[in-house]
C-alpha cells in the first residue's frame, strides 16, 4: 500500500520530467527516473519484507484459572535470508482485561536479521474464564524508507481455556448439616434412586430382584440404589439465554453463578462428595457424572448462556444426587414448582440465587424469588455484587424457613 | 482546507530534536550547494552559504529544544528578501549565475527556521532544488556523483525518521536474540546489518528500475517555456570579413600542422588541402539540440587545384536590434529546432549552426552573413559564451530530388561549377564512368558519393601533397586515401565536371550525444568538411562522402530514449503508422495540453497560498484573543490560587486530568475547582464575591 511519501516522490518525478522536457537537460531525466526508481525498488523490497516471519506463543501455565497470573512468551522468527526491518505489531491478549494496557501491547522490531529470532515475555492476569483465542498477529512494516506499507497476518494458533475462579468456601450449609458420608453399604434398598443392577447378595431384599436381568443372566440380579450414606452433589446450572445486558466484564450475574458453582464443587470434592451436573445439553452436553475435577472445570470454562431451554423445563426430567445445588443467575418464578418437585422427591436442595439488580449491568431483582423459595421451604442464598460471593455462600446469612 | 492548515500547523509545531536527522538534512543541502559550485565556480558564495547553513542548523537545533528567537526570525526574513533582490539585480548586471546564487543563499537562510520534522523535509526539498540548478548547468558525468550522494542522504533520512518514530511510539522495542543488553552504537550496528542484507539488493533494483524508466520514458523537447538565450560578455566589434581562428599557430609550416591541436584549417579564409595532422579530443563545445545535425560554419566555392577559398568578400550585415538576430522568416507550420551552444574552448568568429538557421540569439552588436550562408562575428568565440540558434530542419526526400529540373540559376553556375585547369581529364572521365548509369542528378550525386565511400579509405596522415599536382587527382589516382577534405574535394570536382553545382562546407560533425546529460559533446577532432550540392527549386543539399561519417548529414532524430525510432512503420489497414512518431505525438499532446493545466496549477497555488495566509492569520488571531482573554486579572488570580493549592497539597493535576477529575480525588479543593472552571471557560470573568466564595480558609 503506498504512503504519502509515494505520492511525494511521484509528484517530484513528474515535475522533474516536465522540466526535463522543457529544458532538454539529460540529468533531469535521470533525476526523474531516479525518483521513480526509488519508488519501484522500494515496492519490490517491501513486498518481501515480512514473508519469512513466523511466530509461536508459549504460556507458562497448563491449567489457568480466572485471576491467575501467567507469563506469555511470543517468539518471532525470520526464516528467510533477508532481514526484516521496522516491523510493528500489536500483541492482543484476550486473557487480559480489555481496559488494561496488557490487552494490547504495541511492539516495534527495528531489525530481525535473516534466520534469527526474538521474543517478548509479558505477564498478564487471566481476566475472565472462557475459551480464549488469540487473533492472528497483525504485522506491518513500511521498510524500506516508508514509501510502501505491507501488512501480513501471522496465524499463531493459541487457544486457552480459562477455568472459572474458585474460592475456598468455609462451609456449605447444605452439606454440612447432613451427616458425613459413611462407608458404602453392601445392601441394596436404601436410597430412592436406582442407579443400576448387580448380582444378588445375601441380605438383599427379595422385593428388589430385577427379574428381567435374571432371565437374561440366568442368575439372581438385584436393583442397586443410591446409597444415602454416600451421597453425591448435583449442580444444576441455568444456561438459558436470559435478557442479560451485553458485557465483556467478568462481573455479570451469569459469571458469578459459574464462579459459585465452581467453588461449591470444590467444597464438595474436598469433602469427598461425587459431583454431577445438570444443565441444558443443547449446546454443550454436561459431562456424565460423576464428574472429574478437570472435566468439570473444562465444562464450566466453556459454557455460555446460550441455551434454548428454560431451566424450569429441564429440572423435572433429570436424575439427581442426594444434594442438589441450583445456581440461578436470573430470577425466574417458574423455577419454584420444579424445585418443589425435587424437594418432594426427598432431595436436599439449596438455591444459590444471584441478584442481577445489584450488578453494574443491571437487571431484575431476585429478592422476590428468594423469598418465594424460602417461603416454599427451599433453602436459598442471595448473592449480591459488591461483596465477596464466597463469603455470601458460606456465610451465616442464609435464608431458610424456620420450622415452626 | 482549514483542517489541512491545522494539520500542517500541528506538524510544524512538533519540534524535531533528533540530531541524526538534522545532520543528514544538512549534508543533503550541502551536497546540492557543492554541486552547483562545481559547475558555476561560485566558490565564495558557496562557502558563505555553507557557513550560514551550519550556523542555521545549529540555531534551529537549539531553538527546537527551547524557543525560536524572534530577532533571528526577523533577520532571516530580511536576509531572504535581500538575497532575492540580489538575484534580480544580478539578472540585469553581469553577475554570474544569479539564480544559482539565490538558490544557495535561500537554502542557507531558511535553515535557521527548520524546527520541525516537516521543516527538515522541506529542507531536503531545497537541497533537491539546488541539485536541479546544478543539473541544468552540468555538462559532464561528475554531477552523477553528487546525485548519488543526495539520494543516499535522502534515503538515510527516511530510514532514520521511521526508526525514530518506531522507537518513540511503541512501548516495547525488541532486539534479535543474542543482544541482551543494548551495546553502545547498536544503532550503527543495526544500520550496518541492514546495509549488508539489503544494500546490494536495493542498489540493484534501483539501478535496473532507474535505467528502465530512463530508457522507456519519451524524451521530447516539447514547447519550451524559456526562450533561447545567450549569456556572457557581448561581442562589441563589428563582424569581420576574415575568419579569425584563435587556434592558428604563430608559425605555420606549409603542409603541416600541429600533431595534436585544436587548429582546424577548415576554419580559415582558405582551406589548404596540403595540410596534414590530427586534432585533439578536447571538447570544444557542448550543444543542446532537439535534433541531430552537423554544425555548419561556412562554405568555399573556388578551387585552384590545392586550396579552397571564397571568391566574394561581401556579406550581409545585421545589426543588433533586440534579443534576436533574424536571418529569415520561417514559413508557417514549418518544423523548427533550437540548438544552444556552450563554448568550452576558443573558437573562430564563426557561428556554428545546424539545419537552416533563421534566428540567432547572441549578445553581439552585429553579425554578418556571407553569400554561402556562413555567419560571422567580430571576435572569436570565447569559453563560457552561450548562444542559441533556431533553425528549420534539413530533410530532403530522394524521390523529390530525383524529379528536380537541372536548369540552374546563373548566380549558382557562375560560382559553383567552376573548375581550375589543374583538374585532369582522368578525373572527369572517372566522374562520367561512375555516373553513366545514373539517370538523374540525384542518382549521379549518390553514385559518386558511394564510389568514394567504397573505394577510398580514410587516413589521418596521407602522403604529403607534391607541389604542382592537382590535389584531387593525387587523391583519386595516386594516394587513394586521405582525410575528409580530400573526399569532399574529389566529390565536388567530379560533380562540377558533370555540370552539377557543388561546394565544400566546413564545420563540426554532430559530436557524441551523451544520453545522460543530454548534450552533444563536440570535440576538436569532430571538425569536418562535407559537400553541398545545388538542386533547382530546392537549394543546397548536404552529402558526406567521407568513410566513417554519416553519408546523409541531414537533420535527424536523436535516439533519446529506447523507442525513439522504434516501429517506424506499422501497417494498420494499409496506413503506415510510425509508432515512434505516435509516442512523440503523445508527448507533444501531453506537453501542449499540460500547459493550461500548468497555468491553472500556478493560479491554484497562488490562491491556496493567499487562502493559507488568511486562514493562518485568522487562526492566529483567535489564539491571540484567547491569550488576551486569559490575561484578565481576576482569572489570573484564580489560576494562581489553584496552583498554590496544588502545591500545598502536593497533588498536581496531571495533563490528562480535568480539573473536576482532579478535585474528585482531592475534596479539599472541590470548590476552588469549580471556580477555576468559571475562570477558564466563562466569558465573564469571576467576580470578587465568587472568588471569595470559592476560596475558604481550608483552601487558603
Amino acid at each position: 500500500m503506498p504512503t504519502k511519501r509515494t505520492r511525494t516522490l511521484i509528484i517530484a518525478a513528474l515535475l522533474l520530467y516536465f522540466f526535463a522536457n522543457q529544458t532538454q537537460v539529460g540529468w533531469l531525466y535521470v533525476m526523474a527516473a531516479l525518483m521513480l526508481g526509488i519508488v519501484l525498488a522500494s515496492w519490490l523490497l517491501n513486498r518481501s519484507m515480512l514473508t519469512g516471519i513466523t511466530g509461536e506463543r508459549h504460556l507458562s501455565l497448563e491449567e489457568i484459572y480466572e485471576g491467575d497470573s501467567l507469563e506469555i512468551t511470543l517468539n518471532l522468527h525470520n526464516t528467510h535470508q533477508t532481514a526484516g526491518a521496522q516491523i510493528r505489531t500489536a500483541e492482543v491478549c484476550p486473557l487480559a482485561d480489555p481496559e488494561t494496557p496488557e490487552h494490547q501491547i504495541e511492539v516495534f522490531l527495528p531489525i530481525l536479521p535473516g534466520h534469527q529470532s526474538t521474543s517478548m515475555t509479558y505477564s498478564v492476569p487471566a481476566y475472565r474464564r472462557g475459551l480464549q483465542s488469540f487473533s492472528a498477529l497483525d504485522v506491518t512494516t513500511q521498510a524500506p524508507f516508508g514509501i510502501f506499507r505491507t501488512r501480513r497476518k501471522i496465524e499463531i494458533t493459541t487457544r486457552v481455556l480459562v477455568y472459572p475462579e474458585v474460592r475456598k468456601l468455609n462451609r456449605l450449609a447444605l452439606i454440612d448439616r447432613q451427616p458425613a458420608a459413611q462407608q458404602s453399604r453392601p445392601r441394596a434398598g436404601l436410597g430412592s434412586e436406582v442407579i443400576g443392577v448387580r448380582p444378588f447378595r445375601p441380605g438383599d431384599s427379595p422385593r428388589h430382584v430385577h427379574w428381567r436381568s435374571v432371565a437374561r443372566m440366568q442368575h439372581l440380579m438385584s436393583k442397586e440404589f443410591a446409597d444415602e450414606a454416600h451421597p453425591g452433589v448435583t449442580l444444576v446450572l441455568d444456561l438459558f439465554q436470559h435478557p442479560y445486558s451485553p458485557s465483556t466484564t467478568k462481573h455479570t450475574p451469569f459469571e458469578w453463578s459459574i464462579k459459585a458453582a465452581a467453588s461449591i464443587a470444590e467444597y464438595a470434592y474436598r469433602r469427598g462428595y461425587p459431583l454431577h451436573v445438570v444443565a441444558d445439553s443443547t449446546m454443550l452436553p454436561p459431562p456424565p457424572g460423576p464428574v472429574s475435577w478437570s472435566g468439570l472445570m473444562q465444562y464450566l470454562g466453556r459454557i455460555e448462556p446460550i441455551g434454548t431451554q428454560p431451566l424450569s423445563e429441564i429440572i423435572p426430567a433429570q436424575s439427581y444426587q442426594t444434594y442438589v445445588v441450583v445456581l440461578i443467575p436470573w430470577p425466574d418464578d417458574w423455577l419454584i414448582e420444579p424445585l418443589l418437585g425435587l424437594k418432594y422427591r426427598g432431595l436436599d436442595i439449596e438455591a444459590v440465587v444471584v441478584d442481577p439488580a445489584s450488578f453494574p449491568t443491571n437487571g431484575p431483582s431476585a429478592e422476590s424469588l428468594i423469598d418465594s423459595l424460602v417461603g416454599a421451604g427451599i433453602d436459598g442464598t442471595l448473592i449480591r455484587f459488591g461483596k465477596d460471593w464466597a463469603e455470601q455462600i458460606s456465610g451465616t446469612v442464609q435464608r431458610s424457613k424456620i420450622a415452626v | 482546507m482549514t483542517s489541512l492548515i491545522e494539520t500542517i500547523r500541528r506538524a510544524s509545531k512538533q519540534r524535531e530534536t533528533s540530531l541524526p536527522l538534522r545532520s543528514i538534512t544538512f549534508a543533503a543541502q550541502a551536497i546540492g550547494m557543492i554541486a552547483v559550485a562545481f559547475d558555476t565556480h561560485l566558490w565564495l558564495v558557496t562557502f558563505l552559504s555553507l557557513v550560514i547553513l551550519v550556523l542555521g542548523h545549529l540555531n534551529a537545533y537549539h531553538a527546537a529544544k527551547t524557543h525560536p528567537n524572534p530577532v533571528i526570525q526577523v533577520a532571516a526574513f530580511v536576509m531572504l528578501h535581500g538575497s532575492l533582490c540580489w538575484m534580480i539585480i544580478g539578472l540585469f548586471t553581469t553577475q554570474p549565475f544569479p539564480q544559482a546564487q539565490f538558490a544557495m543563499l535561500a537554502t542557507a537562510i531558511i535553515s535557521w527556521e527548520l524546527f520541525s520534522r516537516l521543516n527538515l523535509m522541506s529542507g531536503l526539498g531545497f537541497g533537491l532544488a539546488n541539485l536541479y540548478v546544478a543539473a541544468t548547468l552540468s555538462r559532464d558525468l561528475l554531477f552523477g556523483f553528487f546525485l548519488i550522494l543526495y539520494v543516499v542522504f535522502l534515503l538515510a533520512f527516511l530510514w532514520a525518521a521511521d526508526s525514530e518514530d518506531g522507537v518513540r511510539s511503541n512501548p516495547i522495542i525488541l532486539r534479535p536474540h543474542g543482544l541482551t543488553k543494548e551495546p553502545k552504537g547498536y544503532a550503527v550496528l543495526e544500520s550496518v546489518r541492514v546495509l549488508e542484507t539489503w544494500g546490494p539488493r536495493f542498489g540493484l533494483f534501483l539501478i535496473v528500475a532507474t535505467g528502465l524508466v530512463f530508457l522507456i520514458t519519451p524524451h521530447y523537447a516539447g514547447q519550451p517555456l524559456i526562450k533561447p538565450f545567450s549569456f556572457r560578455v557581448p561581442i562589441r566589434r563589428p563582424p569581420s570579413a576574415q575568419v579569425i581562428n584563435p587556434a592558428i599557430p604563430l608559425v605555420q609550416v606549409e603542409g603541416w600542422s600541429d600533431g595534436q591541436s585544436e587548429y582546424y584549417y577548415g576554419f580559415a579564409s582558405q582551406l589548404d588541402l596540403s595540410y596534414r595532422g590530427g586534432l585533439t579530443k578536447e571538447i570544444m563545445m557542448y550543444v543542446r539540440s532537439s535534433a541531430s545535425s552537423y554544425w555548419r560554419s561556412q562554405a568555399f566555392d573556388t578551387y585552384d587545384g590545392r586550396t579552397w577559398s571564397q571568391s566574394r568578400q561581401d556579406a550581409r550585415y545585421i545589426p543588433y536590434d533586440g534579443p534576436v538576430f533574424h536571418l529569415r522568416d520561417i514559413p508557417p507550420n514549418s518544423n523548427r529546432f533550437v540548438q544552444t551552444f556552450f563554448i568550452q574552448q576558443p573558437l573562430p568568429n564563426l557561428i556554428f549552426a545546424g539545419g537552416d538557421p533563421a534566428d540567432i540569439y547572441i549578445t553581439a552588436n552585429g553579425i554578418s552573413v556571407d553569400y554561402t550562408g556562413g555567419i560571422r562575428l567580430g571576435e572569436p568565440l570565447q569559453p563560457g559564451m552561450i548562444y542559441s540558434v533556431v533553425s528549420t530542419p534539413q530533410n530532403f526526400d530522394p524521390d523529390m530530388l530525383r524529379n528536380v529540373d537541372t536548369a540552374y540559376p546563373a548566380e549558382v553556375t557562375n560560382l559553383y561549377v567552376q573548375l581550375p585547369p589543374t583538374v585532369t581529364a582522368r578525373t572527369t572521365r572517372l566522374a562520367h564512368e561512375i555516373t553513366k548509369n545514373a539517370p538523374t542528378q540525384y542518382d549521379k550525386v549518390i553514385a559518386i558519393r558511394d564510389y568514394l565511400l567504397s573505394n577510398y579509405p580514410y587516413d589521418f596522415y596521407p602522403p604529403a601533397q607534391p607541389p604542382g599536382k592537382d590535389a584531387v587527382d593525387q587523391f583519386l589516382f595516386v594516394d587513394k586515401r586521405g582525410v575528409c577534405e580530400h573526399f569532399v574535394s574529389a566529390m565536388v570536382v567530379m560533380l562540377r565536371s558533370l555540370g552539377i553545382p557543388a561546394r565544400l562546407v566546413s564545420g563540426f560533425g554532430s559530436g557524441i550525444f551523451n544520453q545522460i546529460t543530454g548534450y552533444y559533446e563536440v570535440h576538436a577532432n569532430d571538425a569536418h568538411a562535407w559537400t553541398e550540392v545545388y538542386f533547382s527549386n530546392v537549394g543546397w543539399v548536404p552529402f558526406d562522402p567521407t568513410p566513417g561519417w554519416t553519408g546523409n548529414p541531414q537533420t535527424g532524430r536523436i535516439q533519446r530514449w529506447l523507442f525513439s525510432n522504434a516501429f517506424n512503420g506499422v501497417d494498420l489497414s494499409g496506413i503506415s503508422v510510425p509508432m515512434g512518431d505516435v509516442a512523440q505525438a503523445g508527448a507533444v499532446l501531453l506537453s501542449t495540453a499540460a500547459m493550461p493545466f500548468i497555468i491553472l496549477l500556478g493560479i491554484a497555488l497562488l490562491v491556496t497560498g493567499v487562502w493559507w495566509l488568511v486562514s493562518s492569520w485568522r487562526i492566529g488571531r483567535r489564539e491571540r484573543q484567547s491569550r488576551v482573554w486569559l490575561r484578565d486579572p481576576a482569572r489570573q488570580q484564580v489560576f494562581r490560587l489553584y496552583r498554590n493549592a496544588q502545591r500545598a497539597l502536593r497533588a498536581y493535576r496531571q495533563p490528562e486530568q480535568t480539573v473536576q477529575e482532579h478535585a474528585a480525588l482531592h475534596q479539599e479543593i472541590a470548590r476552588l475547582a469549580s471556580l477555576v472552571e468559571i475562570a477558564a471557560y466563562r466569558s465573564v470573568p469571576p467576580t470578587i464575591e465568587e472568588i471569595k466564595l470559592g476560596t475558604s480558609e481550608d483552601d487558603k
